[in-house]
C-alpha cells in the first residue's frame, strides 16, 4: 500500500507532540489558539498510570484556568454494558473520558471553539474511546468565564499520562 | 482503607520525581516544593475515591440485608424489571 500525498486543505496541522510519564502537558499547547481559525480539533492518544479522569483545561498566556467555571457533562458506555453520566457544574476542569490503567491506544478527538480571538466562553465537545473495559464517552461543556484562550493543558488528578497530542486549525 | 500517609508512601515509591512538558518544549521537574504539594493532591484525590467506593458498598451491603430479610434475591427485583 501507498500513501498519496495530500494537496493542501482545510485541516492545518499547528503542532504534533509527545509526552512521556509527565503529570501535566505544561507549556506544549500554549499559543496554538489564534485568531487563524474559529475552530480547533484535538487528537489525543495516550494512556496513564492509573485508572484516572483525563482532564482538560484552558489557559491563557502560560496560565493554567483552573478557577471554577468548567460546565458541561459526558455520557459513557462501558465495554461491560453499563452506563454512566457525569455532570460537572462550576468544576475547575472538562472530564472527556476515563482512561484506563497503561497502554498508549485510547483515543480522544476534541473540539475547541470561541477561544484565541478575544474575550469570550470558550467551548469544548469530545468523543473517545479506551483500549479497556472504561468503554466510549461523548462529552462536552463551555466555561462560565470570559478570556481569550490561547492553548489547554491536558493532565490526570493523579499518576501521569504518556502519549502524542496533535493540534488541527479548521478553515473557516 | 488505606491511610493517608500509605496512599502518599506507595505514590512517593512509584514516583520519585514528578515532571510536566512534553518532547517539544522539553520535561521539567518538579521541585521539592512542588513535588510535595502534588502529591498531597494526588492522595486527597485517592482517598476521597476510596471513601466514595466503601460509602457504596456499604450502601450495597445493607440493602442486600435488607432484601435478605425479606426473603429476597437480586434476581427477584430484576424480574420485577427494577
Amino acid at each position: 500500500l501507498k500513501w498519496v500525498a495530500a494537496s493542501s486543505g482545510a485541516l492545518t496541522k499547528i503542532i504534533s507532540a509527545s509526552f512521556s510519564a509527565v503529570a501535566n502537558t505544561g507549556s506544549t499547547f500554549d499559543g496554538v489558539f489564534t485568531t487563524a481559525y474559529r475552530n480547533y480539533l484535538v487528537q489525543f492518544n495516550g494512556g496513564a498510570s492509573a485508572d484516572n479522569e483525563l482532564q482538560v483545561q484552558n489557559r491563557v498566556s502560560g496560565v493554567t484556568q483552573s478557577a471554577t467555571q468548567y460546565y458541561g457533562g459526558r455520557y459513557t458506555v462501558a465495554y461491560t454494558g453499563a452506563n454512566g453520566t457525569l455532570q460537572w457544574s462550576n468544576a475547575t476542569f472538562y472530564t472527556p473520558m476515563r482512561l484506563p490503567t497503561g497502554g498508549v491506544t485510547n483515543s480522544c478527538t476534541m473540539t475547541f471553539s470561541q477561544v484565541g480571538n478575544g474575550s469570550q466562553t470558550p467551548g469544548f465537545y469530545s468523543s473517545g474511546y479506551t483500549n479497556a473495559a472504561n468503554g466510549i464517552s461523548v462529552a462536552g461543556g463551555i466555561t462560565a468565564n470570559s478570556y481569550n484562550a490561547d492553548g489547554f493543558i491536558l493532565s490526570v488528578p493523579t499518576g501521569t499520562i504518556t502519549g502524542t497530542c496533535v493540534v488541527y486549525g479548521l478553515a473557516n | 482503607m488505606k491511610t493517608k500517609l500509605e496512599i502518599a508512601a506507595e505514590l512517593k515509591a512509584e514516583h520519585p520525581t514528578i515532571r510536566v512538558g512534553s518532547d517539544e518544549v522539553g520535561y521539567t521537574e518538579l521541585t521539592p516544593e512542588e513535588y510535595e504539594t502534588e502529591i498531597a493532591k494526588w492522595v486527597e484525590h485517592i482517598y476521597a475515591e476510596a471513601e466514595k467506593a466503601e460509602k457504596i458498598e456499604a450502601g450495597k451491603a445493607s440493602a442486600t440485608a435488607k432484601l435478605e430479610a425479606l426473603g429476597l434475591t437480586v434476581d427477584d427485583l430484576k424480574a420485577l424489571g427494577l
